[in-house]
């Protein structure tokens, strides 16, 4: 079985991405448009029905015994991938308000981008029943709608929101319903974020990071490694505007922190190198952080095909099998 | 010191409020970026939040200005003179007519009015209405004192009659609108006592207490002859001409003689001593002679007193007219008309226009050759075309002359909407017997001449069996043995007509071969003659309506005396204007536009009822019926009307909401200024 996943052939249309309305159209726009694209799937070898079988030896646990193929077959059989290859995803999702930029070149906003990306793989792994859930924060609680579902539930602390991980075609929908209705506010949440899901995730998961990274890393070293020590594959999508990657601004104006509120005199002509300089230094202290903690990073510009991100994630899937 | 009408209108200050949050808020003029990744420009400088100031401040206080200018405007300021409230309000009633010139009371009163303005306080108010012919406002209250002096000075006697009622009125009109907490209504005038005999009935108008008199008069009479009401008429025996003239002489106290004077053309008429005994204060002056009645009569008369307090009424004037041949269109078929109107009986009186019965349409066609008269029997009356000619003419103020000897169904018609009432359908029996006339109207002008005993007896004249005819409007001046009207006199339509109940033939009447026949319908054509309705003998400041001949085209009448242009007035699309009479008493010529040729000599004479001179000596009892028996609603000033807020501060309202809009332009141009900048 070939899980090579080759470059998708679909042309990445933003004007057409942004003309969909709605989440779920513009997520299956992407995956669909991705998937159409490669002249193999990707699910073979994915089956659903894990069928894979081994002899029983004295000492197996009982009650990972297939009892129907025993009824069928009369032979005690234990269910390997099942029980080995059922791993939860769990979209972890940065709602602070730096995620709200839109640059003068992006179609969207990095929020909506992050939205799209997290509503297009949520689809593509609930497609193949794996079960998917996701943790968001919001700044203000009662902000928070029903919508979300009743799976979603506060939790203590910051206005944590956690749909636990399922494989019902529901939780589409309920994945879609909390996505839209948490809105890019406040202050850095990265770390509270990290901080809750050891608590929340409980079973060795995949967990699939979207945020610009604009906190520092200090603030989120412990709980990345907390998280790899305790067996979690980490994905990191970074998602970034072209303006924050290239500052490519052209005239003095007055620059207010979307966090922060803090406001300063911006001479481009002068900033621009110390910037660059400053935000090299910044990704590279990220880059070794994931490097070391083994946790596979992908910087995405919000101008970027998103395609893109799926064959990443798919492929750095394999590896988890 | 300002004060204000609407001092509650200052809540709209509140909108000074919108300039100052305009200019106070936090609109930034620079691009802010809302960026993500500021942490990684940290060595970038800060940028503090500006304290609240406020931004172009020229233009802010434009727009302050514009919104106090028009709160104040609206707020209705109006001015008050230094020193606080208005403690009174005084309207002075100076009497200005003929009487006043009666010894030096006129001198008096004026001089005191001027030093009561001279010396009234800034908490006074001082108005001025002068009675004359018409009461008119001298001062005001908004006048300033110097204003009041100059026109008080400005005042001149006259000549004229005034109404006391109105002259009260006026003033209190003009109290109502003042700001004084006390008013009052101060009459200097000499009390002629006629004066305050008329308008006995006007219902009440006065507060109680508000009219007062300074002074009454020290004499209850005074010396006084003078002459009054000159009449004159023009009478023609034949071909002579002459005119009939009476007046009224009259005194008050102990005149014993007069000498009178009678001038006319410049030829002296009467010159003779009056004497009137102690029970006689008028006389009749009557006299008449001959003129030329080619020629204006302009004349007068006059006497001479002593004493005589008032000589300004010495002397009356008169006028009459010159006699011009007239112009008769005839339709009839009688003879004797024709006859009668020919040139060789009617040459120097009467041209006549003979219509002819077939050409009617023609005549109609032209109204510029309508003569000034029209005479036509009745039966042409049946044709449209006579009918729609009789009310032409009568429209256009011509005369018409029915002869009336049948009746039918449409001449029926026409009679009514002429007022009168067929009595019946029946034709007269023309083999009737003929009677006398049995009665003539010796009032009417027709048949005053009549009156004359050496002038031709109508008494002689006989008339046959009538149709009979009773009228709604018109007049019946001529009557028949058996007291059924022959003749009437009537107008309609501005035109006047005489409408006969026979015909001028030998079979109806031997009227036609009479020798008062000529003279008679002379006299009746005279008078159907178009004229001026100016009467010819007025008062001074009277003011008469001028009506011009049709097909004149006149622009302007204009009035002149010893051939000096003393005022002129415009005519009207109707051919009317209105004229007022000078003040000074005299013959005063009248002209059309630079034609000039007199068209009417104008007498004015000094009113009869000003040579009257008694006077009260206490307030007069008529004040009791116009006075109110209580006070009437007190009107709160500072919502009434104003003269003096009108007169002094509307100038000063409309500034502000000028100034206040003229900001606000200003505004709009430097906001358009920028926008293009």
């Amino acid at each position: 079985m070939s899980t090579t996943v080759t470059s998708p052939r679909y042309r990445f249309d933003p004007e057409t991405l942004k003309a969909l309305a709605g989440l779920q159209f513009r997520a299956r726009y992407i995956v669909e448009g991705f998937l159409s694209g490669m002249h193999e799937s990707p699910f073979h070898g994915y089956s659903v029905e894990f069928n894979e079988y081994r002899n029983y030896q004295p000492g197996d646990d009982l009650r990972h015994l297939d009892w129907r193929y025993y009824a069928r077959a009369d032979k005690l059989c234990i269910k390997r991938f099942e029980q080995e290859t059922n791993l939860q995803f769990h979209v972890i999702f940065d709602t602070s308000k730096s995620m709200a930029y839109q640059g003068s070149k992006a179609w969207c906003s990095k929020f909506d981008y992050a939205k799209v990306l997290a509503a297009s793989i949520s689809w593509l792994l609930l497609k193949q029943k794996d079960a998917t859930g996701l943790l968001t924060q919001e700044a203000d609680g009662e902000s928070a709608k029903a919508k979300a579902g009743e799976a979603s539930r506060a939790v203590r602390g910051p206005q944590l929101r956690f749909l636990k991980p399922s494989q019902k075609p529901s939780q589409f929908g309920q994945i879609l319903g909390q996505l839209e209705n948490v809105p890019p506010a406040g202050g850095p949440c990265l770390a509270t974020l990290l901080d809750n899901a050891p608590r929340l995730i409980r079973r060795r998961s995949v967990i699939l990071l979207l945020s610009d990274l604009l906190d520092p890393a200090g603030e989120v070293q412990e709980q990345l490694k907390q998280l790899h020590y305790l067996g979690h594959e980490i994905l990191v999508f970074q998602v970034l505007d072209r303006d924050e990657l290239e500052f490519p601004f052209d005239q003095s104006n007055i620059f207010e922190d979307l966090e922060s509120g803090v406001r300063r005199r911006i001479h481009p002509d002068q900033a621009r190198k110390g910037y660059l300089a400053r935000f090299e230094a910044f990704q590279e202290q990220y880059r070794s952080l994931l490097r070391t903690l083994e946790i596979q990073h992908l910087v995405l510009p919000t101008d970027a095909d998103p395609g893109r991100a799926l064959a990443f994630f798919l492929a750095q899937r394999k590896m988890f099998i | 010191m300002i004060s204000f009408l609407n001092p509650w209108l200052w809540l709209g200050i509140i909108a000074v409020g919108a300039p100052i949050w305009l200019h106070l808020r936090r609109k930034d003029r620079e691009k802010v970026v809302h960026f993500a990744a500021l942490r990684f420009l940290e060595d970038q400088p800060i940028v503090k939040a500006p304290p609240l100031s406020l931004k172009n401040l020229p233009l802010f206080l434009l727009r302050l200005l514009a919104v106090l200018l028009l709160v104040t405007a609206f707020a209705q300021p109006y001015l008050v003179k230094s020193g606080g409230v208005t403690t009174s309000s005084i309207v002075y009633v100076f009497d200005n007519t003929l009487s006043r010139q009666a010894g030096k009371d006129w001198e008096r009163d004026r001089n005191y009015l001027l030093g009561q303005i001279h010396q009234a306080s800034s908490r006074q108010q001082i108005a001025v209405v002068e009675l004359a012919s018409q009461s008119r406002v001298v001062v005001n209250f908004g006048d300033s004192p110097a204003q009041a002096e100059e026109r008080v000075r400005a005042l001149q006697p006259t000549s004229q009659r005034g109404n006391i009622l109105s002259a009260l009125r006026q003033a209190t009109f003009l109290l109502k609108q003042s700001l004084g907490e006390q008013k009052q209504i101060v009459v200097l005038s000499d009390d002629q006592k006629n004066q305050w005999e008329e308008n006995s009935s006007a219902p009440p108008f006065l507060e109680p207490g508000l009219v007062t008199f300074p002074s009454f008069s020290d004499v209850a009479t005074r010396p006084n002859f003078y002459v009054a009401d000159p009449k004159v008429q023009s009478v023609f025996m034949g071909d002579r001409a002459f005119v009939q003239f009476t007046a009224l002489i009259g005194r008050t106290e102990d005149v014993k003689s007069a000498t009178v004077s009678l001038t006319a053309n410049g030829r002296e008429i009467l010159h003779r001593a009056a004497n009137l005994d102690s029970k006689t204060d008028k006389i009749s002056v009557v006299t008449q002679w001959e003129i030329d009645p080619t020629t204006w009569l302009q004349g007068s008369i006059s006497v001479t007193a002593q004493p005589d307090d008032l000589p300004q009424d010495n002397v009356a004037y008169f006028s009459v007219p010159p006699v011009t041949e007239g112009k008769v269109a005839l339709l009839s078929q009688s003879l004797y008309l024709h006859a009668a109107l020919s040139s060789a009986v009617s040459r120097g009186h009467w041209t006549v226009q003979e219509l002819q019965p077939a050409q009617l349409q023609q005549t109609l066609d032209a109204p510029e050759a309508d003569a000034d008269i029209l005479m036509i029997d009745g039966n042409y009356l049946q044709s449209e075309q006579a009918r729609q000619l009789v009310h032409r003419y009568l429209k256009s103020g011509r005369g018409v002359f029915i002869m009336v000897s049948e009746l039918s169904t449409l001449l029926t018609g026409f009679l009514q909407d002429l007022s009168f009432d067929p009595q019946t359908r029946l034709a007269p029996n023309a083999s009737a017997p003929l009677t006398p006339i049995r009665y003539f109207s010796p009032t009417s002008p027709i048949f005053k001449p009549f009156t004359m005993p050496d002038f031709s007896n109508l008494l002689e004249v006989r008339v046959g069996e009538t149709i009979h005819l009773a009228a709604r409007e018109a007049k019946p001046i001529l009557f028949s043995q058996s007291g059924d009207p022959l003749l009437f006199d009537g107008s309609k339509e501005g035109g006047r007509y005489l409408l006969s109940t026979f015909a001028f033939d030998r079979r109806q009447t031997d009227w036609v071969i009479h020798p008062s026949f000529v003279p008679f319908l002379d006299s009746a054509l005279q008078y159907l003659r178009p004229q001026s309705t100016l009467n010819a003998v007025l008062e001074p400041g009277e003011v008469w309506l001028v009506q011009v001949p049709v097909n004149r085209g006149v622009k302007k009448v204009i009035l002149s005396a010893d051939g000096k242009k003393v005022g002129e007035t415009e005519v009207g699309p109707d051919r009317r204007a209105m004229v007022r009479t000078p003040d000074q008493p005299g013959l005063y010529t009248l002209s059309y536009d630079n034609d000039p040729a007199i068209q009417q000599v104008v007498a004015v004479n000094p009113p009869a009822k000003e040579s009257e001179l008694t006077y009260l000596q206490a307030k007069p009892d008529i004040l009791t019926a116009w006075t109110l028996d209580k006070p009437a609603d007190p009107v709160k000033t500072a919502a009434a009307t104003q003269p003096s807020v009108r007169s002094a501060s509307e100038n000063l309202w409309w500034m502000l909401v000028l100034a206040g809009f003229a900001a606000l332009f200003l505004e709009m141009m430097i906001l358009a200024r920028r926008g293009h900048a």
